[in-house]
């Protein structure tokens, strides 16, 4: 009966009201109806209400004017407010959380660049493609490339302009950081990378660095205006806001060209403003964690059961209450090969919900600390509600990275609904999987090759990894007590991938 | 007088805004961006995405400013620009793994009135389950019960919004509305 509707909306006129009145009088069903309506309607006015921070204006200003000022050097006739067609750029002025950002994106570099077909085809990229935001590449070979290579010559570079891929999802855009920094230093620097381990502290700072003294801003610009598919026959500089059209062979694996957005150190520092900005990394008053969806999901990292992506679930990580960010992605992978992934940023295990919530705690700053007990009353009710649906995943593994003084240190934490083992020591979990995982330099051959092996003999399991991130001033933070030996030597070999454990 | 201040006040910031004066048209950002992105919050139910949607809102609605002929409100207008982008977004997106975000928990919103911590827990269940219950609901009944409810717009701007008639607003909020109360059948109990 849409006059109740009308009723509640008082859209009736005193006439029509009356007679309405007079129906629900003698209506119990429809008077009930009423009453519901009524309740849901306070109950949706009284549903929380969010807002914008105070820079969100100035941040749309900032959207505006930049394109504009970039594409302003072509000609127009309708001015410079009518080039602002262009997606927009978030801009923030914190510059806290770069390197461990840098860290963190390395890291995911390598799951990449592991978990990777390495006979991946140009027609795999072509669907990816279309699926996404990302700067389309349609036509490429893939052809392998060290990273100790110049990685991103203009005439290897896709036509995806700098304005476009600030629609792009965020790990590619951190993948461009991060690969930007890689192809403007030189290769002792990306193989660093490659083991997951940054000696100094300012280490990214100073790749950042690098890329500035590299960054060559006409080239950018020149950039806009090239026609698609127009290569030319000699290698030049670093051209920045594209998207190489070649894979780059890093640690044996493939990184697909689509995910590699070679950016100079300005837009480098704006995506990264844009991140804390948008993930709420900049709001110290907020215990909130914000949690960052990683599109690049398992479709692009290894094959993936579509009609299971919408079904899985993550933890909340705003109840974990850490002031750092995470982001989370599913993979999809053989035992192995998400294990040699994890050998290789030297990672480690927890076994159940707490261990992860407890890892997770550890790697939060003190003061958010002090601040969690505060709100434990609060929050527990959050914690385990979070777990819970943690827990209600497939299959989820979670590797959580934090840093510490002396580099980066990453840890693992498995969790695995379909063995409700909790507290099972990790031997004997791998041992009933039937998939120790043996040292990956003990067979042989490779990482490829062990990936191909692993790829025939195992069924692929469904990871969830959780990349956390935690701010530069963090401090060395003690693990669980039981993961603490895993954590990498400060002085190990940066190229050595031999599993730590 | 009063209310009619409020207007001139915007056409003026409209105006110097197609003029090219961004910091008029800040002053349109600043006054409308809050209401559009809670309503946003609550349609994608993902804060981040709302807030990408209601920027890439006001920056195609400042390129377009000229063709804005002021036949609606500049809110009804934006809010038009913000719903087609949004449900375009959606319609880019594909299926892919949800990191759910408990906004029932607030997230970043102000719930001024909010209930004591005694009754933190109680609430915060109630709230998810009508989030819950809105998810469940196809985006046009969602959007309308957004557009009514939470951002108080009369059948009206909602058809300007939407585009559709005023009947066929009527009758699509009473579909939603009876759609969202099969929903919330759990809700009513609970409060019982």
């Amino acid at each position: 009966m849409e006059r109740i509707s009308d009723y509640l909306d008082d859209r009736l006129s005193v006439e029509e009201r009356a007679r309405v009145e007079a129906h629900l009088r003698e209506n119990p069903d429809d008077r009930a109806q009423l009453v519901e309506f009524t309740e849901m309607q306070q109950a949706l006015r009284n549903a929380p209400r969010y807002e914008l921070d105070s820079g969100f204006a100035e941040r749309v200003l900032d959207a505006i004017e930049r394109p504009a000022q970039a594409i302003s050097r072509e000609p127009s006739e309708h001015g410079a407010t009518k080039n602002l067609s262009k997606p927009p750029t978030l801009v923030t002025k914190n510059w806290r959380y770069t390197a461990a950002m840098v860290a963190s994106l390395a890291a995911i570099l390598l799951l990449s660049a592991f978990l990777l077909p390495n006979d991946f085809r140009t027609d795999e990229l072509a669907r990816v493609n279309t699926d996404t935001d990302s700067p389309k590449i349609q036509d490429h070979e893939p052809a392998p490339q060290s990273v100790g290579e110049k990685m991103a010559e203009p005439d290897q570079l896709a036509e995806a302009s700098l304005a476009e891929d600030s629609a792009s999802p965020p790990m590619v855009d951190a993948y461009g950081g991060a690969l930007g920094a890689l192809a403007d230093g030189n290769g002792q620097q990306a193989m660093d990378f490659e083991a997951g381990r940054l000696r100094e502290n300012s280490r990214s700072q100073r790749m950042a660095s690098d890329a500035d003294e590299n960054f060559r801003p006409e080239k950018k610009i020149g950039g806009f205006s090239r026609a698609p598919g127009q290569r030319s026959e000699t290698p030049g500089p670093l051209t920045f806001g594209r998207t190489t059209e070649k894979s780059v062979r890093i640690s044996g694996g493939l990184v697909k060209p689509e995910l590699v957005m070679v950016i100079s150190p300005e837009q480098y520092r704006n995506r990264i403003e844009n991140f804390e900005k948008r993930w709420g990394l900049k709001k110290e008053s907020q215990a909130t964690e914000e949690v960052a969806e990683e599109e690049m999901d398992a479709g692009q990292l290894a094959d993936v059961e579509d009609d299971m992506d919408s079904d899985l679930e993550a933890p909340a990580a705003n109840s974990l209450k850490s002031r750092g960010t995470q982001l989370s992605f599913i993979v999809d992978a053989t035992e192995d090969q998400f294990q040699l992934v994890l050998d290789s940023i030297d990672a480690t295990r927890v076994q159940n919900k707490d261990e992860f919530i407890q890892l997770s705690r550890a790697f939060t700053r003190d003061e958010d600390a002090k601040r969690q007990e505060k709100m434990a009353d609060d929050t527990a009710e959050a914690d385990t509600e979070s777990a819970g649906r943690f827990l209600s995943g497939e299959l989820l593994q979670g590797v959580v990275i934090r840093r510490v003084n002396e580099g980066f240190a990453f840890s693992e934490s498995t969790i695995d609904k379909t063995e409700p083992s909790s507290g099972e020591p990790e031997r004997a979990f791998r041992q009933r999987l039937g998939s120790a995982a043996e040292p990956a330099a003990s067979r042989g051959g490779g990482m490829e090759m062990q990936l191909e092996q692993q790829e025939t003999t195992q069924p692929r399991r469904r990871y969830l990894l959780v990349i956390q991130m935690v701010p530069d001033d963090a401090g060395s933070v003690t693990p669980p007590s039981t993961d603490s030996e895993n954590l990498p030597p400060s002085d190990k070999s940066s190229t050595d991938q031999s599993p730590q454990k | 007088m009063n209310a009619k201040k409020p207007a001139n006040e915007e056409t003026r910031w409209i105006d110097r805004s197609v003029a090219g004066d961004s910091e008029a048209f800040g002053c349109l950002v600043t006054k409308h961006q809050n209401r559009l992105y809670n309503s946003m919050v609550h349609f994608l139910r993902d804060e981040t995405e709302a807030e990408d949607v209601v920027q890439e809102s006001f920056v195609l609605a400042f390129t377009r400013l000229s063709k804005f002929q002021g036949n609606s409100s500049f809110y009804t207008w934006l809010y038009r620009i913000a719903v087609n982008t949004a449900i375009s977004r959606k319609r880019k997106k594909r299926p892919r793994v949800s990191v759910e975000r408990d906004l029932g928990d607030g997230g970043t919103g102000i719930g001024g009135n909010g209930p004591q911590p005694d009754d933190r827990i109680e609430e915060r269940e109630r709230a998810n389950q009508l989030h819950a219950a809105l998810d469940r609901l196809s985006d046009e009944h969602r959007l309308i019960l957004i557009l009514r409810e939470m951002d108080g717009q009369s059948y009206e701007e909602i058809s300007a919004i939407l585009e559709t008639p005023v009947g066929t607003v009527r009758s699509r909020l009473h579909r939603a509305r009876s759609q969202l109360k099969e929903e919330l059948t759990s809700y009513f109990e609970s409060k019982k």
